[in-house]
Parts: C-alpha cells; structure tokens; sequence
C-alpha cells in the first residue's frame, strides 16, 4: 500500500530517464516489500511533481503573512524585554531581537519534533516506514542539536555576564594605575630626576622608587583622585557598552568619594 | 525589490547585504522552505488524497488551494514551524552571512 503511493512518480521518473537513455530499474517488488537490487532513492517521493508547476508559487502569499505574523509576535515579546528607553542603542535591540529569534525557533522546533515523533510511533511497520522514519530520526537529531547549541550559548554568556563586573573593575584598575604612572613620570620629568631614575639598578633603587611614588600620590587632591578614578570607569563603561558586552544600565557611583577612591588605589599600588 | 526574505528580518539579526547576494539568499530560502513546507504536506497525506492532489496538478491554483484547507488542516502550522525554523538557522548563522 505504501508502494501505491509513489507509483505515479517513478512512471513519470522512468519516462524521462528512458528518453534520455538512461537505465532505470523498474520495480518489481511486491507491496510492503523491496527489491533489494534496487536503490532506495529511486523510492523517495518526488514531492515537486506531485505539486508540479506551482509548487513555486502555491505557497507565496501564505509564507508572507505567516512570516509578518511571527515577526509581530516577536516584536511583542520584545517589548516585554526592552523597555522603551533612549540609552537602549540599536546594536543592543538587535541582539534581543536575534535572541528572541532563537528563542521562538526552538518553541517551534518542539513542536515539529512532537509531531515527527508521533508520526513515527503511528507507522505501519514496513521497510519503507523504516526508512522514511530513520529520515524523521535524522530531521528530530538536527532539531535537537540546534537547541543544544543554542542553549549552551546562552549558558556561556551568562557566565560572561555574571563574571564581567570583576572583570571591568581589573579593566578599571589597569587604567587607573596607567594614568597615575603617567602623572609620575611627568612629576619626574619636572624635577630632572628621570635620568637618575632611570639609571637606577638594584633591590634599593626600586625601593626608593616605590616610596617616591607612594608619596607622589599621598599628595595627590582629592578631586584629582576622584576625577582619575572617575574618568577610568566612564572609558571602560562606554567601550563595553559600545561593544554590547555590558548592559547600558550599568551604573557608575554618582556619590564616588575619597574613601572608595582610596580603595581602588589600594590595589593599584600594591 | 523584497524578495521573500524579509531585509527587515535580516537587519533585525545584523545581517547587511549587497542586492545580488540578497537576491541569492532570498531566492535559495525561498525554495529551501518550499521544499520542506511540500515535504511535510505529503506526509501528511494518505495514499488516497496524494492521489487526489496529483490529479488536481492541472487544476487552477484556488481549488488547489480549497483542496489542501480541507485536507491539510494544519497546514498553517506547518508553514510556521518551517519558517520559523528556517529564520532561526538563518538567525543563528548571522555572523558568517556577513
């Protein structure tokens, strides 16, 4: 009964490769059963010759509107996700919007796989139900795949985000202590002592090269710490968000004082 | 001139294109999920009403589409899941499109 079924194609098949010369075997098996001569793949339905010409062009206007329907929805469920905000930039929506993408894409893909998977549990068991099912296993492997991609793509950049105010905060004193060896060497350069600085060699010399530095900042203002301090994380806070690897709302402390100044020298200068 | 393949669809991922390789794209989408879209229809399908479609090759593209409303009923969900599915590849696939 199953062979009834794709009959039709194979004459069709079999009249062209004949005209063309070519040397098709023709079936011969019996219903439920195959020859074993005979390839397989001269048993898969020709699904475009059942819809002929307008296989093309049947299905046009539905795929359009389907298309915009699913577009709505998303856009939907982003606006769940996005708060309409000026500081959202493009670059961040269009990241939700890819997300949600995926997201949407895997909801659908279980229900194809739930309805793949009924399709085989409801076979007649015959070898052609065996092999067209071992295709619906395959398409089911792919489906699940793609999910597990995806789902361990999210898990690594939750990691990233969870780790990433650490991260910023060594990005923050990197800058911090740059720009204060920066002022340093100014310092020096102003009162000659470079070249004598430079020459110094041994333990001593870079003691007394340390100490001089603590001292340079010890005098420092304390609106020039703040400022310093300040600056550095406004850089670090405007490239992540440039990059879209940090959230705009990432805050900076608007009540930043000497005291937590003081602490982010603290592990500068250790 | 949109093809089947949204540009708002493909901006929305980051995806931007020149016009012949858009056409390109949009053109193998199209029949990527036409393909998949007809494959699902006919498994759907009995011996009997593959028969029926068969026959209505020659038949004007309304009552086609009369016949597959009433014997295809999920056809609708069908289509969707397949572009959802297709968009999600496409989405997923975004950084190596450009």
């Amino acid at each position: 009964m199953a062979f009834e079924r794709i009959r039709a194609s194979v004459e069709a098949r079999q009249d062209r490769k004949d005209a063309a010369g070519g040397d098709f075997i023709r079936a011969r098996s019996q219903p439920e059963e195959l020859d074993a001569a005979r390839p397989l793949d001269a048993l898969i339905t020709d699904d475009r010759e059942i819809l002929g010409d307008k296989k093309d062009s049947l299905f046009r206007d539905r795929y359009r509107h389907i298309a915009d329907v699913i577009d709505t929805r998303i856009e939907k469920a982003e606006e769940r996700v996005i708060k309409p905000d000026d500081t959202v930039d493009e670059r961040q929506q269009k990241k939700y919007r890819r997300e949600k993408y995926l997201e949407y894409r895997n909801n659908r893909a279980d229900a194809k796989i739930a309805r793949l998977q009924e399709k085989i549990d409801n076979s007649p068991k015959s070898t052609l139900s065996k092999y067209i099912n071992h295709q619906r296993k395959q398409t089911i492997n792919i489906l699940n795949r793609n999910k597990s991609v995806f789902d361990h793509q999210q898990i690594k950049l939750e990691q990233k985000r969870q780790n990433k105010p650490e991260q910023l905060k060594k990005k923050i004193d990197q800058l911090v202590n740059r720009k204060i060896e920066a002022m340093y060497r100014r310092e020096l350069r102003k009162r000659r002592l470079l070249d004598q600085d430079a020459k110094g060699i041994g333990k001593y010399d870079i003691v007394k090269r340390a100490a001089h530095k603590a001292e340079f900042i010890a005098k420092m203002k304390s609106d020039e710490k703040k400022r310093i301090v300040r600056e550095a994380i406004l850089l670090v806070r405007k490239q992540n968000i440039e990059k879209g690897r940090l959230e705009p709302d990432y805050g900076v402390d608007d009540t930043l004082d000497s005291r937590k100044v003081t602490e982010h020298y603290g592990r500068t200068i250790e | 001139m949109d093809g089947l393949l949204s540009r708002k669809f493909l901006d929305d991922i980051g995806v931007k294109l020149d016009e012949q390789t858009y056409q390109a794209l949009s053109e193998h989408y199209e029949e990527t999920l036409n393909e998949r879209v007809i494959s699902e229809i006919v498994d759907e399908l009995n011996e009997g009403q593959l028969k029926e479609l068969e026959a209505l090759k020659a038949a004007d593209e309304g009552l086609l589409q009369e016949w597959l409303a009433v014997n295809v009923p999920q056809l609708n969900e069908i289509i969707e899941d397949e572009i959802t599915v297709l968009l999600g590849e496409l989405a997923e696939s975004s950084d190596q499109l450009t």
